[in-house]
């Protein structure tokens, strides 16, 4: 249909605004100070683990702990056949006293975790484009493409974490090194039935492995688009390479994503499995890669940048937040229902501790990963409203924050945390990184992947109806 | 505006004009049935008299007929309802999601994969109605006052969520179903000459005339409803696998089952619509509006899913291993080792393996190929859902329970029955409405001039 | 509630353009418009992109009546459960309380999705005239086929001419005249 005026596809370099600089140091600097006045006022005695409200032996005399109280009260309240009955003889290891230093660590680990997530997404959704032929999406392509640099990043802030503090995070890797007898004590019979899977060598092993082979082909999938750039016109030879690497990658994601979730997250409530779990922390990170590619495009348009960017693709993204903040809740309902329903107990303990000692968490965790996006972005005009996605984007980016916390601290610590300065210091600390480091990595390459096939198909981009 | 890149193929071949469109589209209709068409019905129709015995003696006996007993109460029959019903989403799947997604190519194939879906409820509907033993008091699962007593239907069973997901789902596709056929039952209407026919598509086009305002809200409404069926489509599912989920029998209760039920349902569905269209493209001579294309994107989602499905089952038996709990840890060995470990390797091989020989662009481009490839994926979804139901099923927590099942001739009629009902609806649409969207084909025809 | 601008009856003479060309049907009307001729509609048989938002048709109330219908298919629906679940016979199953649970949603929601689908369609049905059995107020056989119509009323305001030459100008097929139901070609 030829009625549509010709654009230009001009290239644009971008360069760093000196706001943009300062918003990120500012946000970084914030989390620092947070973090200190954190670290300051934090009650410095050793905090009790949680997992012992797990453990049927006795309390060995550490009952003046208030928060091993209260956990010991909770099952007593509510699940009186809980844990014994099922798992029999199931003797908890020695309680361990966690240096309050583990708040920093835990609070590292939720910020590096969510942006390992959320950039691990951005790169599958460049993936998904050169897979599904979009191309809508060929215009917006570096925004995404900056994003995916920050993996190794967070991956090696994740890794950092762990390797300092797994033994006060992850209660399996102090029971690992318990190495307790079967009869004795401390033997859990069900942590030694998983140490084929829940043990330090393919704890570090199997990620490091996994996520080198994705930073790998990530970056080769720059490349490929960096190469078209400076190609002849109408050269479809990088998009096709493109095109098989995105397949290569999304089959190492798909099929194994779920398995770095379940050593980095699932395993910290070791005694507790779901099946969904991977498929609903990638819809964490799916839901936030595609608000951060919004707030990034946003951004960029409001300085000038991307010409090419019209309200439409706007548009779609805020489609995309909409409809996967959507996705995010059916696949929290099916988890939820579904323990719910059935309540076994060595499932329901999970979401016993969250639902009864975390209920405020637990609804701002829905409210503002579900009911925000779902009625602030159902109508039209919203979606096409830069300041209601931004304003709505921001709610959904710190609903995600409160949903990993929830899934990290209850397991670590047991009932009676909340989010205080040190939560909110590393995230805004990681995040002002984060911020900066995407800025620099769009600085590096040309803004518009001018040689794209698709380049004119999404510059005349019209969302339609 | 629509800006197609030159790197894009083209979806609708051999030059056509919106006058050819009409005239290739409504020939079947216009014309007298051809003997392919004649020699399919008959078929179709002697399988839907194998219906009509098997269930003639269903009601006759009682269920007794059924080799259904106390371990395995749910046998051939749920199984055929799930085959059925995952079927159906692909229909409401390829109109809805596909259209949200803006891909052009499912132009030429959701009218038949609607029709498909509505049909494929149809024969769904059929088994857990039967399966209810005295069907003249079905109306008992519809919330009603009870003439009995005092007494509403349960709220929180998954089995009423059923009734209520699957009626809302048929009402629903059947009216996105006909919003689309009106703008091309007002065509036909235009074009017919007999008295009677000329009356009924006068009645169903409802005054079509194709104003612009009149398209501009029937492009809004196809949006909206699109929107809307997309999550449906997802719950029906969803509330498919509930059925099992919600239970504590070991290898029904696994938080994944609802995503991997849906992931399958758009597997078996596009299956099934693989299968029909192979076969219609060749018989109504329409490969220039079902090209290679069409087929190549239909078998990359088959692969897709197929893999979905595939995570699905390695994810379940993974964590059953990894849970510790040796109830499941068993079930999973059950299937795989266990007394029908032929049902669950026919499973793994037709859904996780054969699906990802389409990485070749032989395999997704070869009709006669992607035909074979189509009856085995649908083949596997019922070994599927075989597996499922009753290698959980058969061996239960006693051991004294334990029993081994397979279906009577009366439920293997039932299941060649509903065939019949699917293809003799199937071949009367073929007959009687345009099998491919006329109006929206001819918008994308001269994208490229 | 039906659309005023639908029905031809009772109309003053109609000026109708027919085109075999999108393009030139779009230019054409693009053209009228910058002109300051009122459009009465264009028929056209497949969906064109945007031609409403160029003969100035007003956005559709659709999305407003879906998320109405939407909301009374929920509240219907919890009624429904709290009446019958909570208020008029509780029951005990499974130990599930007798308030909202997770146990409700999937009713809610198919409610709501039903509502909302048969209220939006039933008002698109009502507001685009669209009634089963209706006789068709065609302009020609073919409008459905192949051919796009433009159609313009006549009156005070409107120069007969100028719209027929601005219709010729840009490739019409055919001009023809409608007054009283019978076609005149020019």
């Amino acid at each position: 249909m030829g009625h549509g005026h010709q654009i230009e596809i001009v290239q644009e370099q971008f360069t760093i605004p000196s706001k943009a600089k300062t918003f990120a140091i500012i946000v970084g600097v914030l989390g620092l100070i947070l973090s200190g006045i954190g670290m300051a006022t934090i009650d410095k005695t050793p905090v009790a683990g949680a997992h012992e409200s797990h453990a049927q032996t006795e309390m060995k005399g550490h009952e003046e702990h208030a928060t091993a109280a209260g956990s010991h009260e909770m099952h007593a309240n509510s699940g009186e056949t809980h844990v014994e009955g099922n798992f029999g003889h199931r003797a908890s290891y020695e309680k361990q006293n966690k240096p309050w230093t583990t708040r920093i660590w835990t609070s590292l680990l939720i910020a590096s975790y969510y942006l390992f997530i959320v950039s691990l997404a951005a790169l599958f959704f460049i993936v998904v484009q050169y897979i599904a032929n979009a191309g809508w999406s060929a215009a917006i392509k570096r925004v995404p493409e900056a994003i995916a640099t920050f993996i190794p990043v967070a991956f090696i802030i994740l890794l950092a974490v762990i390797v300092v503090a797994k033994n006060d995070i992850y209660h399996w890797v102090h029971y690992e090194h318990l190495h307790a007898a079967k009869g004795s004590a401390e033997y859990d019979t069900i942590l030694a039935g998983k140490s084929w899977f829940l043990n330090s060598t393919m704890f570090f092993a199997f990620p490091i492995v996994l996520v080198t082979l994705w930073v790998l082909i990530g970056r080769k999938l720059r490349k490929l688009s960096i190469q078209e750039d400076s190609a002849e016109k109408g050269e479809t030879k990088f998009h096709k390479k493109s095109i098989r690497w995105s397949a290569g990658f999304a089959v190492l994601y798909g099929f194994l994503f779920s398995v770095v979730v379940w050593y980095f997250v699932m395993s910290i409530d070791a005694h507790w499995y779901s099946t969904i779990f991977g498929v609903y922390n990638f819809a964490i990170g799916w839901v936030s890669a595609l608000t951060i590619i919004c707030l990034f495009v946003i951004f960029l348009k409001s300085q000038g940048f991307l010409k090419i960017v019209s309200d439409e693709h706007v548009h779609d993204l805020g489609k995309f937040m909409f409809a996967f903040s959507i996705f995010w809740a059916y696949i929290w309902v099916s988890q939820y229902l579904l323990i719910w329903y059935a309540h076994i107990p060595e499932e329901m303990a999970y979401y016993q501790i969250r639902y009864e000692e975390y209920k405020p968490y637990f609804i701002a965790n829905i409210t503002l990963n579900f009911f925000t996006p779902f009625l602030v972005l159902m109508m039209r005009n919203a979606k096409r409203n830069k300041m209601v996605l931004t304003i709505a984007g921001s709610l959904m980016i710190t609903g995600k924050f409160i949903d990993i916390w929830l899934m990290v601290i209850p397991g670590v610590y047991g009932p009676g945390m909340n989010i205080g300065f040190l939560e909110a210091g590393a995230f805004l600390t990681l995040v002002g990184v984060f911020i900066y480091w995407v800025l620099v990595a769009l600085t590096k390459r040309g803004l518009v992947p001018v040689n794209h096939p698709f380049i004119e198909e999404s510059a005349h981009h019209d969302v339609g109806v | 505006m629509i800006y197609d890149s030159i790197i894009r193929e083209q979806l609708v071949t051999g030059g056509k004009t919106a006058a050819d469109v009409t005239r290739d589209i409504s020939r079947p209709i216009l014309n007298k049935p051809s003997m392919a068409w004649k020699v399919g019905f008959t078929f179709a129709v002697i399988f839907l008299g194998i219906f009509g015995l098997s269930l003639f003696w269903t009601l006759w006996t009682g269920i007794g007929v059924w080799n259904i007993n106390k371990s395995v109460m749910w046998g051939w029959d749920i199984t055929n309802f799930v085959f059925w019903v995952g079927i159906g989403h692909a229909g409401t799947l390829i109109s809805a999601i596909l259209l949200l997604f803006r891909q052009k190519w499912r132009m030429s194939i959701n009218r038949s994969a609607e029709a498909m879906t509505i049909f494929a409820v149809i024969c769904a509907a059929m088994f857990p109605v039967f399966h209810m033993g005295r069907v003249w008091v079905g109306y008992w699962a519809l919330p009603l006052p009870n003439a009995f007593g005092s007494l509403w239907v349960n709220f929180n069973s998954p089995l009423l969520w059923d009734v209520f997901a699957i009626s809302t789902y048929f009402s629903v596709s059947l009216l996105f179903w006909y919003i689309g056929l009106i703008p091309d039952i007002a065509t036909i209407r235009d074009k017919v000459k007999g008295k009677y026919e000329k009356f009924w598509y006068r009645f169903f086009s409802m005054g079509w005339t194709g104003g612009t305002r009149t398209w501009a809200r029937y492009e809004l409404i196809s949006l909206i409803l699109a929107g809307l069926s997309t999550p449906l489509v997802l719950s029906v599912h969803t509330i498919v696998s509930t059925d099992f989920a919600t239970s504590i029998v070991p290898g029904w209760h696994t938080t994944i089952f609802p995503p991997y039920f849906v992931a399958g349902a758009i597997f078996s569905g596009f299956g099934m619509v693989a299968t029909l269209l192979v076969v219609a493209r060749k018989v109504m001579n329409y490969e220039n509006y079902i090209t290679i294309g069409h087929l190549d994107a239909m078998c990359k989602i088959i692969m897709l899913t197929g893999s979905l499905v595939g995570i699905a089952y390695l994810t379940e038996f993974f964590i059953a291993q990894y849970s510790g709990v040796e109830y499941e840890q068993y079930a999973f060995k059950n299937r795989a080792f266990g007394p029908y470990w032929w049902a669950y390797w026919s499973m793994m091989f037709c859904n996780l393996v054969s699906p990802q020989v389409f990485w070749f662009k032989w395999a997704r481009t070869t009709p006669w190929f992607i035909f074979i490839m189509s009856i085995v994926v649908n083949v596997g979804m019922w070994f599927e859902r075989f597996v499922i139901i009753v290698t959980s099923l058969h061996r239960d927590y006693l051991p004294s329970s334990w029993v081994m099942y397979s279906g009577s001739l009366t439920e293997v009629g039932l299941f060649l029955g509903t065939f019949g009902i699917f293809f003799t609806c199937f071949f009367l649409f073929a007959k009687f409405l345009p099998v491919i969207n006329m109006a929206e084909i001819k918008s994308i025809i001269r994208n490229r001039e | 509630m039906i659309d005023k601008n639908l029905s031809l009856r009772n109309r003053r003479k109609l000026l109708l353009g027919l085109f075999d060309d999108e393009d030139k049907m779009v230019a054409a009307t693009s053209a009228l418009v910058h002109e300051g001729v009122k459009i009465q509609d264009v028929y056209t048989p497949y969906p064109v992109h945007g031609l409403d938002r160029i003969i100035g048709a007003r956005r559709s109330w659709l999305s407003i009546v879906a998320f109405l219908c939407g909301l009374t298919g929920f509240s219907l629906a919890y009624l429904m459960i709290w009446y019958m679940y909570v208020y008029d016979w509780p029951m005990d199953i499974g130990n599930k309380p007798e308030r909202l649970t997770p146990s409700w949603v999937p009713i809610l929601f198919e409610s709501t999705v039903l509502l909302t689908a048969f209220g939006m369609a039933f008002f698109f049905f009502w507001r685009s005239r669209l009634v089963h059995g209706i006789k068709p107020e065609l302009l020609d056989p073919r409008q459905t086929d192949d051919l796009m119509i433009i159609c313009v009323e006549s009156g005070h305001d409107v120069n007969e001419s100028q719209v027929l030459d601005i219709m010729k100008q840009n490739g019409a097929a055919e001009l023809r005249t409608r007054d009283g139901g019978v076609s005149t070609v020019i």
